[in-house]
């Protein structure tokens, strides 16, 4: 029998009605007033308080991550299902600390916070290679990234292999739980990475091999069906990706709204957990829902901060959970 | 030998059956206010002001856990253990024991489905909480149920003729 959350979708279900609805996302991105945006965002518990300047609002919104999480463990006894969510951010953080440091670059400000290792924590660890100090599989993953990344000299491979590492750990995190609607998510997630993953090869390196060895497991779509048509020509992709004509036509027709396109697909997806009054699926389209919330703002304030039409910010906005 | 006369006794056969009619309809209830409780309790920590209607919501699952004291009490009477003696034979304890398990196995089943319905009406109070109407209503179909068990175990309890 699947295990019931009472207390904890209750308690999500009036935090639901807190979140911003499209409408609203439309309207603040309408609003040519930042004080007005902001204030509005003060009345949905973002503490705007802690910091002097608008253009700090990136603290604000890690402080607000951070309390979902915080909430989340608070009211769901087990962490599997938060460590899918905080288990990417651990595999983001070691991408940008690895990829910046290859590129000579800052990642200070890059890094996320809520993962399950504290950001100095794991720079510190990547800085002194005390890669023990990881889970194996982590462990194993960065060593085959950097020694692939000698070899071919290539960013872009930190990238693959440390996502492949990323989905293997969130699999099994999700065979955990054994809730067919996590599975089902993780699958969409892995489908939408390869999409992705294939047309950044072909744009970029147009190497297939490159792409056999990024290629992650666990998705609907085959290896094989990428392989097969790794050299066709664009108009004819959509027709060859059978249940993903919508994505790959979004992806020929218009690359770089493909993101965009494959949130709101996993928002779609996110919406079918409002069916649910007991199980734990409203408890995660909540947490995918805050970060889209989160994402969206991020939006409206840097078009804001830097003079981007209203229309401009729209176009970028994401599909909202209300 | 002793233990098995004790076994075929009429009175220890309508005190099982009271048994029955009142532990399990009872779980059925237990479990049923403790989910829609614990829903209620979630929203009420977001919100308070709603207490009161959802309150309402979490006593609906309560009422199995009644029917099965009802029916546990008349059981009882009927053997005479709480007033005048009677003498009951095994026939007429296995018959007792019989009403007595269509409130048993009905307030079990329903007093949990009932919690899960209203602790899924417990959303709809959340989102709205002019909607509580629609969500006792949702609720309360459950309830049919439990009061077909009830009225199956007080037909079959009349139609036991003791004394």
């Amino acid at each position: 029998m699947e295990k019931i959350y009472p207390y904890a979708v209750a308690k999500i279900k009036v935090k639901e009605n807190r979140l911003l609805t499209n409408a609203n996302l439309e309207q603040l991105a309408q609003e040519n007033d930042i004080k007005r945006i902001v204030s509005e965002l003060i009345d949905r518990d973002y503490k705007f308080d802690m910091v002097q300047r608008y253009e700090d609002y990136g603290i604000v919104l890690k402080k607000a991550e951070e309390e979902v999480y915080h909430l989340i463990r608070e009211i769901v006894e087990e962490n599997d299902m938060l460590e899918i969510f905080l288990s990417r951010n651990d595999y983001y953080n070691v991408k940008m600390i690895l990829k910046s440091r290859v590129e000579g670059k800052e990642y200070q400000d890059k890094l996320l916070n809520s993962g399950t290792y504290p950001t100095q924590k794991i720079a510190s660890i990547l800085e002194n290679k005390e890669y023990d100090r990881l889970d194996k599989k982590m462990k194993q993953a960065i060593q085959e990234a950097i020694e692939l990344y000698e070899k071919t000299k290539m960013p872009f491979i930190i990238d693959a292999i440390l996502d492949k590492a990323c989905f293997g750990k969130i699999k099994t995190l999700a065979n955990h739980l054994n809730n067919e609607f996590i599975k089902k998510y993780i699958e969409k997630l892995i489908d939408i990475t390869n999409i992705k993953t294939f047309f950044r090869i072909r744009k970029i390196y147009y190497d297939k091999f490159l792409f056999e060895a990024s290629y992650i497991e666990g998705g609907k779509i085959t290896l094989h069906t990428f392989m097969e048509n790794f050299e066709e020509e664009e108009q004819s992709l959509k027709y060859k990706f059978i249940g993903f004509s919508d994505t790959i036509g979004q992806a020929v027709e218009n690359y770089e709204s493909l993101d965009k396109f494959c949130d709101n697909y996993i928002m779609s997806y996110m919406k079918d957990a409002k069916l649910k009054s007991l199980t734990i699926e409203p408890i995660l389209a909540f947490i995918y829902a805050k970060r889209t919330e989160f994402k969206n703002i991020r939006i409206i304030l840097t078009g804001k901060l830097n003079n981007i039409s209203a229309q401009k910010i729209k176009e970028r906005l994401r599909e909202s959970y209300v | 030998m002793e233990f098995l006369e004790g076994l075929a006794n009429g009175q220890f056969l309508a005190i099982l059956g009271a048994s029955i009619a009142i532990i399990f309809a009872g779980m059925g209830s237990a479990r049923g206010t403790s989910i829609a409780g614990q829903a209620a309790a979630g929203a009420v920590s977001e919100d308070s002001s709603k207490f009161g209607k959802l309150l309402v919501l979490q006593l609906l699952p309560g009422t199995q856990g009644l029917y099965g004291f009802i029916v546990a009490f008349l059981i009882l009477s009927k053997a005479g253990l709480l007033g005048a003696s009677v003498a009951l034979t095994t026939g007429q304890g296995f018959q007792l024991l019989a009403s007595g398990l269509a409130i048993g196995i009905t307030g079990l089943v329903s007093g949990i489905a009932q919690g899960k319905a209203a602790a899924a009406g417990v959303g709809i109070v959340a989102k709205n909480a002019d909607d509580l109407g629609k969500a006792i209503t949702l609720a309360a179909i459950v309830e049919t149920y439990a009061l077909l068990g009830l009225l199956i175990s007080f037909l079959a309890y009349n139609g036991v003729v003791v004394g």
